[in-house]
Order: structure tokens, then C-alpha cells, then sequence
């Protein structure tokens, strides 16, 4: 993994003002702020919501419950990693299709346009999940700049 | 010779991360060279699995696939990770 692939988190791409009933009201939300700024096209929400609805993607770690939407690279103008810690959990299926509910307190959005070093992160930051401190201390988190401080040191 | 198809709804984010654990899991298990993983996207398993011994995937088992299937979210979570792994080990150590 590379700098350049820690430099996708943005203390501009983490928000902690969202509401919204569902998964589908999250992208909605997110498009509004996505799109603007040059991250994703204008077939990004449609995909993301299909993808979320065909492969969910509510995580029940041992630490807390999160989602992690993506969808395919052609949907995105350039790579980023948006964090989102709403107002209230926002219901997701879980991944893996056994129907069950995910209360998500931390839904983070991978822009991810390649192989190699993205999907590395990834699992970095699954790694996060497992771990009762490191995502304690994210978690915990309640500006954008201290969400990127955490993040990098644990995924560096 | 195994074939592992490990997948999931792109073949790119957590099939990557999956496949890594299952490797360490064949490798510390004595499979080392006794196996081989393919990575797809779930619309792809079907034709990956008609001549694979198991399908791990992040998603539901798609229809038509004749081969067992495991679910690969517990290694993302760590949940239920052992269960999974006996199911991977009683596939392929048969």
C-alpha cells in the first residue's frame, strides 16, 4: 500500500451531519456531495443503490456495526474514501445475504478504482474493526480532522 | 489439484481480502500447492464453479451453483470465523 493510497482520506469527506431512514437515503445524501466535488459520475447513485440492494454490505464486527457500500470503479471520476458517522445508525443488510439487519454507527464509502493497494486498505481497515481499542478510539471520534488522525495511524 | 473460487459482488474489494485469509488458512492446514483460487465476481460463479470444490463468497450462494458453498463474511468480521474455517478444511481435506 502506498502514501498516495492513505492520502484518499479527507478530513472534506468525513461527515457527521447525515440523517437518514435507510441506505438508499444515505446515497442520495452522499450524491449531493460526491458529485460537486468531482468524485463520482452521474451514474453513481443508481449503481450504489442497486449493488446495495443486490450485495449488501452491513458488517457486524466484534466492535460495532459499520457498512462499507462500493460499487464498480466505472461509476467514479477519481478514488476516494468518504467516512460518514450519522447522526443515527442507519439500517443496512448485512453482507452475505442471510437477510439479517445492521445498525451501521459508521458507514465508510470506498471509492475504490483499482486493484493492489485500495483493497489493501481495505482489509487494514477491517483489521481496525477487530481490534476493541483502535475502533473504540474511531468510533469515538467527533470532528473530521481527529476521524483522519485515527484512521491514518491505524491503516499507516 | 483444489479449484477455490472466492468471490464477491465486484471480484475486487472484500474477495481480495477474503482470499488472503483463506490462503493462510490452506497454507497453516498442510494444502500449500494442493490448491488453486480463482477471484470473480458472484455473476461470474456460476461458470467458475462448475468444475470448482468450493465456493466461498461475501454474498448469498447464487443459484445453480453444484459445488459447496461457504460464507466468507465471518473472515471480514472475525465472527463465526472458526465455523467457516471447518467448513473450508472439511471441503477440501476430504
Amino acid at each position: 500500500m502506498s502514501a498516495d493510497d492513505i492520502k484518499l482520506l479527507s478530513s472534506d469527506l468525513v461527515f457527521f451531519d447525515v440523517e437518514a431512514a435507510d441506505a438508499f437515503e444515505l446515497f442520495a445524501s452522499l450524491e449531493k456531495r460526491l458529485k460537486p466535488a468531482g468524485y463520482v459520475r452521474d451514474t453513481w447513485r443508481d449503481a450504489i443503490s442497486t449493488r446495495e440492494k443486490s450485495y449488501p454490505t452491513g458488517l457486524a464486527c466484534p466492535t460495532g456495526q459499520i457498512a462499507i457500500p462500493h460499487t464498480d470503479p466505472v461509476n467514479l471520476q477519481r478514488p476516494y474514501i468518504c467516512i460518514v458517522k450519522p447522526k443515527r445508525p442507519i439500517p443496512f443488510k448485512a453482507m452475505g445475504g442471510t437477510g439479517e439487519d445492521v445498525q451501521a454507527s459508521l458507514v465508510i464509502n470506498l471509492g475504490i478504482v483499482r486493484d493492489g493497494g485500495q483493497v489493501e486498505m481495505l482489509q487494514k481497515l477491517m483489521g481496525i474493526f477487530m481490534d476493541e481499542a483502535k475502533a473504540a478510539d474511531v468510533f469515538s471520534q467527533d470532528t473530521p480532522e481527529g476521524m483522519v488522525g485515527a484512521f491514518s495511524k491505524y491503516l499507516a | 489439484m483444489k479449484k477455490v473460487v472466492v468471490a464477491c459482488g465486484s471480484g475486487i474489494a472484500t474477495s481480495t481480502a477474503v482470499e488472503a485469509k483463506v490462503k493462510d488458512l490452506l497454507d497453516s492446514n498442510g494444502l500449500k500447492g494442493e490448491y488453486s483460487i480463482v477471484k470473480c465476481a458472484i455473476g461470474e460463479a456460476p461458470t467458475q464453479c462448475a468444475d470448482a470444490d468450493i465456493l466461498i463468497a461475501t454474498t448469498a450462494a447464487p443459484a445453480g451453483i453444484k459445488c459447496p458453498y461457504v460464507n466468507g463474511v465471518p473472515f471480514l468480521t472475525t465472527i463465526g470465523k472458526a465455523a467457516a474455517e471447518q467448513q473450508i478444511l472439511d471441503v477440501l481435506k476430504k
